[in-house]
């Protein structure tokens, strides 16, 4: 492959000195810059793994031809290599080093003033470039031969990280270059070895992590970038990839750079570029835009794509990635989710960098995510590098951490509780933090998410970790009273996922069929979509996803589950106006579970007018609960005379009819029975549905009470309420 | 919800149950150690886990392990500090700690450490005055951080009068620093109430209010506190301006369990406050019955 400064680069600075004739206004970037990738990520290598001890291998004119060949990664036993290697007859006497080669063709070395190469390597490597050492990551000082061991085993995530190295352009000459690489085993029982290798030139600053958005609003959003030298802050964006006619910028010099822009246009498509003030580093090009979010309360289709316990940074998360990339082509991904442990094993920047920002660099300067804390992100990497909605700034009320927040989307309230660090307790400050905020929200759905979950027999068990029980002890309660819809988690490396349930606080063996508050299974094309009545306590699903990265063996049987699976994948959910519906898409694509919750009036309980003031004004009835055989249903009355004779009316038909000076829906009358209010003028009457009821049967009910204070009649008469068996 | 239910909750959350998480995590540690060889990190490390697994021997045998390795490595005493905290062992606690603050430097977790320690050790004030440290040194200090440190100055406050207005303080330095935030607003409110403070506990009410799309549950408080202070007119708009609100709710967001208790509540509280044939309030110079219940 031939490289030399990018035509992209040309283009831009053509296109860019064309634009500035026009714009008299607008910021433009004086030059633009770019990056040129030399050696890419999977590149094709030739390798000596046999054994032997090669001489001059490291030098421009070896003779490989001997040599086997094979694109990166190279390695064997962590099952994510693309080329696998030998290590030798002995399992426990493995060839400790083996030596890798890759040729690439240079015109002007000139053209840049950086390098900058990233190598993976397990356990430890030395690399050359042109026959001369550059770098030297986790060996020994002095001599190196092929028996020579690493410094230090490498396990865990320290495997996928990419090591920097910045290099001068002098290294390179015109014409072909060679890269040489030995990797050396820590001892000749090492489970494991991995190797990869990229190398980029730019005559600028690198962008080495993002740009990736934030925060996103209907009229706004935080993009953030990292640079490898301090510049200042320049993003240019417009409504048009060949106008980015408006700058936000910041002169301020840093590593770190954060610009929100503000003052966008709602549900509407943008474009951007990130750089100085001299010129861009990141974009423009087809990746580098992103649309505002609608209006809050508008009902519009919204994707959400909800990742859990992703932060392996290896293949397989590449391939959950990949799925869903496929999966969701021509469809932009509104809202994402991140359901903690983002970055294995510990949450440290270089784990966030290898486990989110390498794995998923498209997809974060497409679409802003809202991350919640894990078990395993604990250092404090994890505030430092996103930025969340501790004020209020994205809708919800604000939480003051931005351990915990909530935030809107179209017609959804998204809820992040921190389940790892803050206190768990009722009547704590999350806990009353979020009472207020569920008692704020006027949107149709509630979607709360955090990381340990409420119900599960994965890889965790939600009958004795402690985190798990107060979550759903003490939180649980709050959000189904609050009328919260789904709920999404991690934590356990699989896909489970609950009935539409309500009202299970106990351990699993407490759970009784009449929580299911539907036990069909949700599927359209199955048992039917979930029904669900607005309001509170008519069911949520409860779901965990935390097979994004990994997979870890459990029973798989909490009685509340419709489906269990240990699969990788991720959860896809589409929200349309009432209607929200969820895939588990498993890594290689397939669909293995589709469930659907439909939200309405139309099954539960339509509240009909009808009636007459009392002493404290129309007395309302409310109904509450599901016509599903076993399910208990209750009828509210408030707002009667305290104290007073009632009666509750039920019919099978309606003939509206007059009647205390108002309207009795409930007419003619099947039954009625007769009750005293309490001392407010309040009344609460419970009964369980009988099994046998034939779908779309209607019933009728509503309620008169003997109240001195009315004129006349003596008597006021409540709203009517008309229930419909689902 | 009910006090019933939260009591429930809190007897039935007392009880033991295992950690959750970290035997993965110890897991991943002991393949290191088994691949690195000792490392007085990794050590450490462990010790933290089988600490928070109450696992407290051994977790004392790894740090001791991690400081004959390295005796100088990043922690050790914040360590050695914490699991003492945890066994109760509070002067250890309070000597490992001030020796780590002595090597390492202060930080909002030592101090919060040496804040558990003192309260441990029976030494209030002493407690009050490491916690206001932490808060201090802390960058984003959490709204728990502010709730526990009112929580502690009015138990330490020599009288109720005082712990009430320094714990007031702060949730008001909370309240400066994060902004009104309902975690904070609300038990200044309830301390506004202790005291007698009405406006300020009307003023804080406002800030919330204006910060949520549905103010019925405001409003509604703002009622209850108009009637403590003896405002009945007051209170009996809050309370419609709250039953307003209620009614311009759609019927399935009425039917919550949160807002029947809510209507039910503004009910009792209208009766309690008649008005007369005008339809305004009766000229009763008594002030209207408090309320029953907060809901």
């Amino acid at each position: 492959m031939t490289h030399g400064p990018t035509a992209r680069r040309a283009m831009t600075r053509r296109v860019t000195a064309a634009v500035s004739l026009l714009a008299v206004v607008a910021w433009l970037p004086p030059a633009a810059a770019a990056t040129d990738v030399l050696v890419p990520r999977g590149s094709t290598w030739r390798y000596l793994d046999d054994g032997s001890a090669p001489v001059g291998w490291q030098l421009p004119g070896f003779d490989d031809s001997t040599w086997a060949s094979g694109p990166a990664q190279l390695g064997y036993g962590d099952g994510d290599e693309a080329t696998i290697l030998s290590y030798g007859p002995d399992p426990d006497d493995k060839h400790i080093t083996a030596y890798f080669r890759h040729e690439f063709t240079v015109v002007d070395p000139a053209a840049w003033t950086k390098l900058r190469l990233r190598v993976l390597r397990d356990d430890g490597a030395v690399v050359s470039v042109n026959g001369v050492e550059v770098l030297r990551t986790n060996m020994p000082a002095g001599a190196i031969t092929s028996t020579t061991l690493a410094t230090a085993a490498q396990s865990g995530s320290e495997e996928d990280l990419f090591r920097l190295l910045n290099l001068s352009p002098t290294a390179l000459v015109p014409g072909t270059n060679l890269v040489a690489v030995e990797v050396h085993q820590s001892s000749g029982t090492s489970s494991d070895t991995s190797f990869d290798l990229e190398l980029h030139a730019t005559d600028t600053e690198f962008v080495v992590r993002g740009p990736y958005l934030q925060l996103g609003t209907s009229d706004s959003v935080t993009i953030r970038w990292n640079t490898d030298a301090a510049t200042d802050s320049v993003v240019r964006y417009g409504t048009s990839p060949g106008a980015l006619t408006s700058v936000a910028s910041d002169p301020a010099t840093g590593l770190s750079h954060t610009l929100q822009l503000t003052n966008l246009t709602p549900d509407t498509q943008y474009w951007y570029a990130v750089g100085t003030s001299s010129y861009d580093l990141s974009g423009p090009d087809a990746s580098h835009t992103f649309r505002t979010a609608p209006l809050v309360g508008t009902s519009q289709p919204v994707r959400i794509w909800a990742i859990g316990d992703s932060g392996t940074a290896d293949s397989l998360a590449v391939a959950v990635r990949d799925a869903y990339e496929a999966f969701t082509a021509g469809t932009p991904t509104d809202v994402w989710l991140m359901l903690g442990d983002n970055a294995y094993t510990d949450g440290t920047v270089a784990e966030y960098v290898a486990a989110v920002y390498d794995t998923y660099p498209e997809m974060l300067r497409r679409t802003v995510v809202w991350p919640t804390r894990g078990n395993h992100d604990t250092t404090g990497a994890y505030t430092g590098l996103f930025n969340l909605p501790s004020g209020g700034e994205a809708g919800g009320l604000p939480s003051g951490t931005e351990l915990y927040y909530s935030f809107d989307h179209a017609n959804v309230h998204f809820v992040c509780l921190d389940s790892e660090s803050s206190p768990l307790g009722v009547g704590g400050a999350m806990w009353t933090w979020l009472e207020a905020d569920l008692a704020s929200t006027a949107q149709d759905w509630i979607i709360a998410y955090w990381h340990h979950p409420p119900y599960t027999k994965g890889s965790h068990d939600s009958d004795t970790e402690s985190k798990l029980v107060s979550m759903r002890q003490a939180f649980l309660p709050l959000l189904e009273a609050g009328g919260v819809d789904l709920v999404l988690n991690g934590h356990s490396h699989s896909y489970e996922r609950t009935f539409l349930l309500d009202g299970h606080y106990q351990s699993s063996t407490t759970f009784l069929d009449s929580m299911k508050k539907d036990p069909g299974d949700g599927a359209p094309a199955g048992d039917g979509a979930y029904a669900k009545a607005f309001g509170a306590n008519n069911g949520a699903v409860y779901a965990v996803a935390g097979s994004s990265g990994k997979l870890s063996d459990g029973p798989l049987d909490h009685p509340a589950m419709a489906l269990s699976t240990m699969t990788l994948g991720s959860l896809v959910i589409d929200v349309d106006g009432l209607q929200l519906r969820a895939r588990f898409l498993d890594d290689t694509g397939g669909v293995l579970d589709d469930f659907t919750l439909v939200k309405g009036d139309f099954a539960e309980w339509d509240v009909l007018g009808g009636g007459t003031p009392g002493v404290q004004g129309v007395p309302q009835l409310v109904g509450v609960g599901t016509q599903v055989a076993g399910s208990p249903l209750t009828v509210h009355l408030t707002r009667a005379a305290p104290g007073a004779l009632a009666y509750v009316f039920l019919s099978g038909t309606s003939t509206p009819t007059p009647f205390l000076g108002g309207t009795l829906h409930a007419f003619p009358f099947l039954n009625s029975f007769a009750f005293v209010t309490d001392g407010s003028g309040s009344y609460a009457a419970s009964a369980t549905w009988p099994a046998g009821v034939p779908s779309g049967l209607q019933a009728w009910l509503q309620a008169g009470v003997v109240d001195a204070s009315v004129p006349v009649f003596g008597a006021s008469l409540s709203n009517a309420v008309r229930s419909t068996a689902p | 919800m009910t006090p019933l239910l939260s009591l429930l909750l809190c007897v039935s959350l007392s009880g033991a149950l295992v950690h959750d998480g970290l035997d993965e995590r110890l897991h991943d540690i002991a393949h290191r150690l088994e691949e690195s060889g000792p490392r007085a990190d990794l050590y450490l490390r462990r010790a933290d886990v089988l600490r928070r697994l109450g696992r407290h021997e051994e977790a004392f045998a790894d740090l001791l392990r991690a400081g004959e390795l390295d005796p100088d490595v990043p922690g050790l005493g914040l360590a050695r500090g914490r699991l003492c905290v945890d066994v109760g062992w509070w002067g250890a606690a309070e000597g490992a700690l001030e020796t780590h603050r002595a090597r390492e430097g202060d930080g909002h977790e030592v101090s919060s450490l040496l804040a558990d320690a003192a309260l441990g050790a029976g030494r209030r004030a002493d407690a009050v005055a490491h916690r206001r440290r932490a808060l201090a040194l802390h960058d984003a200090p959490p709204p728990d951080l502010f709730v526990q440190l009112a929580r502690e100055v009015r138990a330490a406050a020599a009288d109720a009068e005082t712990g009430r207005a320094e714990a007031l303080a702060v949730l008001e330095e909370g309240l400066a620093r994060l902004g009104a935030l309902a975690s904070l607003v609300l038990p200044a409110v309830e301390l506004d109430r202790e005291a007698g403070r009405w406006d300020d506990a009307l003023e804080r009410l406002r800030a919330l209010v204006d910060a949520s799309p549905r103010a019925e549950r405001w409003l509604a408080l703002r009622g209850d506190v108009l009637a403590e202070a003896g405002r009945p007119d007051e209170a009996r708009v809050a309370w419609l301006a709250a039953r307003d609100a209620l009614d311009t709710l759609p019927a399935h967001r009425r039917s919550t369990p949160l807002l029947r208790e809510l209507d039910a509540h503004l009910v009792r509280a209208l009766a309690a406050s008649p008005v007369d044939t005008e339809g305004t309030p009766t000229d009763d110079p008594s002030p209207a019955e408090p309320p029953e219940e907060q809901p």
